[in-house]
């Protein structure tokens, strides 16, 4: 699995005496796994399986799940090229959880969340993720972990965690039960086999492979503003896992000769508007310096900056401490001058205008708004401001 | 595990303050104002809120935010400052959390999208706002708007909110059920207890 934050954990698990957790180096007893496989009926694997195909059952319903179909062919899309003659055995879902994660279950249901969506610049930086994932899937990490642990129960909760995500404000605080599964996981061999396994999967199929590094840069960069390492200070950081993993995969992008053949970049179009979406579920989280990080670094990149630095402005607005009203303001007019601007910010220069009690400058953004979104569902309250009431 | 209960957990811990009977009638919230209503309702206090219901909170509920003070949240459950532990703030080691707070200079807009961003810490789920208006609460000018969101449970759920800022201070009434059956069955009950809100204390 991809999650820095389980990836840790099983760090944790480690210092904190574990035997069993690591004695399995890479690629152990198990053969790894055929195209078309399904697991003797009589194996524990089935076991296994038959409670994953469940969990699968009810989450395809699930309101959490993201159906939009431009995304959902484009994964849909990736998976068959990153996994060639597996892609039948493997099934994307696009869940709605503001958090960086994706899992690959033995069964070849695969999750991703939109929050990993969000952190994703390009659609080389999610076939890092998908190519890693798969990774796991083909050395069939998650069978030799249970072999392992024999914790069949913590396994299917754990993925059953995967598909419906944790509330928003769970997840800096995972249920036992979970945190525990997520524990027994991956070794730090597995995850580095798959981030070898997945940068060649990846690099087969035309993407940039420097992309794998990168998704963990951003990573880290955020954990470093959300202060993350002061968190588990008293235990280890986390930084000198995630930096020995750039390391690994800058030398690995090193070593690959360019594409022939350079795969496109369909993410930013696939993904549309759901975007802003995941920068609102975003900020919903209450949490600043690692949003400000993430919004930051996409308004720098360009990916969506009419998006960013509207929902920035938001993130300022709502904190409200001082200067924030002004740094508000800077990012709502800075949104206004992009190419693709949300009619949200106009209204946005003319709430904190109204406040400040500039109203012929405020109503000028009022009308703007009105413009842009002449059917917008607060229509009566803007032309209450405008009315001069 | 975690500081943030949701509401319906909430409402299950909330469970040794047994429900009451409100008779149809007049109805005081002390300090803050009254209202009228033509149906018997059970009530009980959860945090700062004053909840009613018919049926059972998962199917319909009213509740009352009544005198939110500037800078302070719509719950003091959803403070999460507050759960700090004071000695890592003195050490500067704060957590990246911030809270949704009201600020008496808040527009509508803006009191609107702390409803909404409150909502889904409490509710756990996006919770999405629509058809911002002027209204009127207990004769003063203020504001509503409808709500909608899928809970944990996987249930469609509606409501609307009628709310107004009166001497820097926000009171918040709000109506909410399941999409299929209880929002409509009770709306115009929830409607007329709203509308008949008089604030405390004429100046
Ligand atoms: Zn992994």
């Amino acid at each position: 699995m991809i999650s820095r934050r389980a990836f840790s954990a099983g760090l944790l698990a480690c210092l904190g005496g574990c035997a069993t957790h690591h004695e399995s180096g890479p690629s152990s007893d198990l053969p790894d796994i055929g195209a078309g496989y399904r697991p003797d009926p009589k194996s524990d694997e089935a076991g296994l399986w038959l409670k994953l195909d469940k969990v699968e059952q009810n989450q395809r319903r699930s309101p959490g799940r993201i159906r939009d179909k431009p995304i959902n062919d484009l994964v849909q899309d990736m998976v068959c090229r990153l996994a060639g003659a597996y892609c039948p055995d493997l099934r994307p879902y696009v869940i709605r959880v503001p958090a960086f994660n994706a899992t690959c279950a033995p069964n070849g249901m695969i999750s991703i969340w939109s929050g990993l969506l969000l952190r994703c610049h390009s659609e080389s930086q999610l076939a890092a993720v998908l190519g890693h994932e798969i990774g796991h899937y083909l050395k069939r990490h998650s069978l030799q972990r249970l072999r392992n642990s024999r914790e069949l129960d913590d396994f299917a909760a754990f993925f059953q965690f995967q598909l419906q995500g944790p509330a928003a404000g769970l997840i800096r605080g995972l249920s036992q039960d979970i945190t525990q599964a997520s524990k027994s996981m991956f070794s730090r061999d597995h995850e580095r086999e798959a981030d070898a396994l997945g940068l060649a999967l990846m690099a087969d199929a035309g993407y940039a492979p420097a992309a794998c590094a990168d998704i963990w840069r951003h990573i880290k960069a955020e954990d470093a503003a959300g202060g993350e390492s002061e968190r588990f200070d008293f235990f280890l950081s986390t930084h000198p896992a995630t930096t020995e993993r750039i390391d690994n995969l800058d030398e690995l992008a090193r070593r690959r000769p360019p594409a022939a053949r350079p795969a496109p970049d369909r993410l930013n179009a696939a993904l549309g508007p759901l975007r802003r979406s995941f920068m609102a579920d975003e900020i919903n989280q209450g949490h600043f310096k690692r949003t400000d990080n993430l919004l930051t670094r996409l308004i720098g990149d360009g990916i969506d900056p009419g998006g960013a630095l509207f929902y920035r402005g938001e993130l300022y607005r709502r904190r409200n401490r001082d200067g924030d009203e002004a740094i508000a303001l800077g990012n709502y007019h800075d949104a206004c001058e992009t190419a693709d601007p949300p009619a949200e910010a106009f209204r946005g220069v003319g709430t904190i205008r109204w406040r400040r009690g500039e109203t012929e400058l405020a109503r000028e953004y009022f009308r703007r708004y009105l413009r842009v979104a002449p059917n917008a569902d607060d229509g009566d309250m803007i032309r209450k401001y405008l009315s001069g009431a | 595990m975690i500081r943030l209960v949701s509401l319906l957990l909430l409402l299950l811990a909330a469970g040794c303050t047994p429900y009451r009977l409100i008779p149809a009638g007049k109805v005081e919230f002390t300090d803050h104002g009254s209202v009228e209503t033509p149906i018997d309702w059970n009530w009980r206090p959860i945090d700062t809120v004053h909840t009613w219901t018919l049926d059972g909170p998962n199917l319909q509920e009213m509740l009352f935010h009544l005198g939110i003070e500037d800078g302070k949240t719509l719950m003091n459950a959803l403070d999460v400052e507050s759960g700090f532990n004071p000695l890592l703030v003195w050490f500067g080691k704060v957590p990246d959390e911030v809270s949704f707070r009201f600020h008496k200079r808040m527009t509508e807009h803006e009191i609107m999208d702390l409803f909404t961003a409150s909502m889904s810490k409490i509710t756990e789920s996006p919770v999405v706002a629509s058809g911002l208006m002027p209204a009127d609460l207990g004769g003063h000018q203020g504001f509503r708007f409808d709500y909608a969101f899928v809970g944990k449970d996987e249930v469609r759920r509606r409501g609307f909110a009628v709310g107004a800022v009166v001497k820097d201070k926000l009171y918040l009434i709000h109506y909410v059920g399941t999409a299929l059956y209880h929002y409509d069955r009770n709306r115009a009950d929830a409607e007329r207890v709203a509308a008949s809100f008089v604030f405390a204390g004429k100046d």
